[in-house]
């Protein structure tokens, strides 16, 4: 039925596309996971390389690794989870968390690493039915705050989808008063 | 399919079938006897959410026994819902591998949870619209399915679900990263939403990728049949939200909706090409299609994927006429490996299965065309 491929950059999760790139000035095939798929952007707009394209991931998740201020220095490599005991370092190795109690205990290394992949860190979804009675709407605030920094990063796409939140959360409470 | 009692006690003797999960194999998917009005390009819709229990280790960290409890918890819950009342609960440890992959085949389960040695449960509706996957890479993985295009109505039944689901579970969430999964790629909705479109003419054309890359390559997945890391057959394309913090479920949904449809007028657009430029050469590749699935001896699943593929093109252009799209698409399930072990009792050997694939494609094409 099913036939796994590796992904080619991060041989790690399992190829979900096929990509054309540049490889010494030919074009190649390569087989490659969503999260590599993210940086895709890279190879068509300045045709890097494979190697470059390569190279430039591995920065990158080093620069996921340490916090922003200070990445040379791995902190969270001594870490574990004290719910689950799951040391830092096999996330690095697997990619997955070992229990819900990971995201505060690797917080900070896992801040910039969804920023990466999802361009935010921030959840503006629904909530559980239990939460939602309590508090009901995401913090207009935050939101704000959020729209503010996709413009100063020229995120225009992402900007218009906080805008449109921000608007229609708005119009609710107007409509509540 | 017929003398079905016959075939579940000869079944019987080899290996002990769960009561009620012959029900799904005598069945067409709804989803899929519903997507027979209109639209033959987009053909199913699915909405799956990741939820985990706060605390207890997640399937990749936990011992045997901490996945039982979550079984034991889910369970538990299940039985307190009302719109859970009719499903069907099937532990992983019950189903034989043969049914394992078949449900995989129904797109019931994912090909990772049937090959995970890790205590697990399914639970379906008898409708096969609703299901729930214990035990995967998430504590929870909880799927709506519609025909055709339909997000939205796909995202109340799972919502529904969910909202019910969480007043009887201690589901991880923090206000800042929202849902919390296994995968930081599904951290925040937790939220998959996918379609399966049938694209024959872009691929024909060879402008899948062109045409991923003109439309939000960064926020779209395209993947294979069977979901991640699976190999295109038969044209067909699964095309789901790469994103899932920082966006609202609504939004994804939406931008999803727009590249469907976008897609779908891309096609509509190939095709009409292809009948304006290269009438002749589709109608060649159709019709050679047609005559090898009414003669041919051997056929193997994924030359089978590539001619069914070719027929429900020429029944959309209007080139083939007498075959009713619904009877291609059961055809697509009942000729996939597993189905035909179960269903036709063909054995194991791989040139045994394509002999009979032959048959009984054969017979169903022949006395419908
Ligand atoms: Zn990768
Ligand atoms: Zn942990």
């Amino acid at each position: 039925m099913a036939k796994k491929q590796r992904c080619q950059i991060c041989e790690m999760h399992s190829a979900t596309l096929r990509i054309k790139a540049l490889k010494n000035g030919a074009e190649v095939e390569m087989h490659i996971c969503d999260d590599c798929a993210r940086f895709k952007g890279l190879v068509e707009k300045g045709r890097e390389s494979e190697s470059e394209l390569a190279a430039f991931f591995k920065t990158a998740s080093q620069n996921i690794l340490g916090t922003e201020a200070d990445s040379d220095n791995l902190q969270g490599k001594n870490l574990s989870c004290s719910n689950c005991r799951m040391p830092f370092t096999k996330f690095q190795q697997d990619g997955l968390l070992g229990c819900s109690q990971c995201y505060s205990v690797f917080q900070y290394e896992l801040e910039p690493l969804l920023k990466r992949i999802h361009g935010s860190a921030k959840h503006i979804g629904s909530r559980p039915r239990p939460l939602r009675i309590i508090a009901n709407q995401p913090d207009i605030e935050a939101l704000k705050q959020e729209l503010h920094l996709a413009i100063s990063q020229e995120n225009f796409e992402r900007a218009a989808d906080f805008r449109d939140l921000i608007r229609d959360l708005e119009q609710e409470e107007n409509n509540k008063k | 399919m017929k003398n079905s009692t016959k075939k579940r006690s000869e079944a019987a003797e080899k290996e002990a079938i769960p009561e009620g999960l012959m029900h799904y194999f005598n069945q067409v998917p709804v989803w899929l006897d519903r997507a027979a009005e209109g639209d033959n390009i987009i053909l199913s819709t699915r909405i799956r959410l990741a939820r985990n229990l706060t605390k207890l280790p997640l399937p990749g960290q936990a011992r045997r026994e901490q996945l039982k409890s979550v079984i034991q918890k889910v369970k538990k819950a299940v039985g307190e819902i009302k719109i859970c009342r009719e499903m069907a609960l099937f532990s992983k440890d019950d189903l034989p591998p043969l049914y394992k992959n078949a449900f995989v085949e129904r797109r019931i389960i994912s090909p990772a949870f049937s090959e995970a040695d890790l205590p697990g449960l399914v639970a379906i509706d008898p409708d096969e619209q609703l299901g729930i996957m214990v035990n995967e890479e998430d504590h929870l993985r909880i799927q709506a399915v519609q025909a055709g295009l339909s997000l939205h109505e796909a995202w109340r039944q799972i919502s529904r679900l969910d909202d019910e689901l969480s007043e009887h579970l201690d589901v991880a969430f923090t206000p800042q990263f929202g849902y919390l999964t296994s995968c930081p790629t599904n951290t925040g909705t937790g939220m998959r939403a996918s379609i399966l479109i049938h694209l024959p003419a872009l691929s024909m054309a060879d402008e899948i990728d062109k045409t991923i890359k003109k439309l939000a390559p960064n926020e779209i997945a395209v993947r294979g049949f069977y979901g991640e890391g699976t190999d295109v057959v038969g044209n067909i394309y699964q095309i789901s939200n790469q994103l899932t913090l920082g966006r609202t479920e609504t939004s994804l949904i939406n931008r999803l909706e727009i590249v469907a449809d976008k897609f779908s007028e891309m096609e509509q657009e190939a095709r009409q090409r292809l009948l304006d430029q290269q009438k002749v050469e589709i109608e060649d590749r159709i019709f050679r299609s047609l005559a090898v699935m009414k003669s041919a001896r051997l056929m193997s699943s994924h030359e089978f994927m590539k001619y069914i593929s070719m027929l429900l093109l020429g029944v959309d252009l209007e080139i083939l006429s007498g075959l009713n799209p619904l009877e291609l698409k059961k055809l697509m399930i009942y000729t996939q490996p597993a189905h035909m072990q179960i269903m036709y009792k063909s054995s194991a050997d791989a040139q045994a299965r394509d002999i009979l694939r032959a048959e009984i494609v054969r017979q169903k094409i022949n006395s419908s065309s």
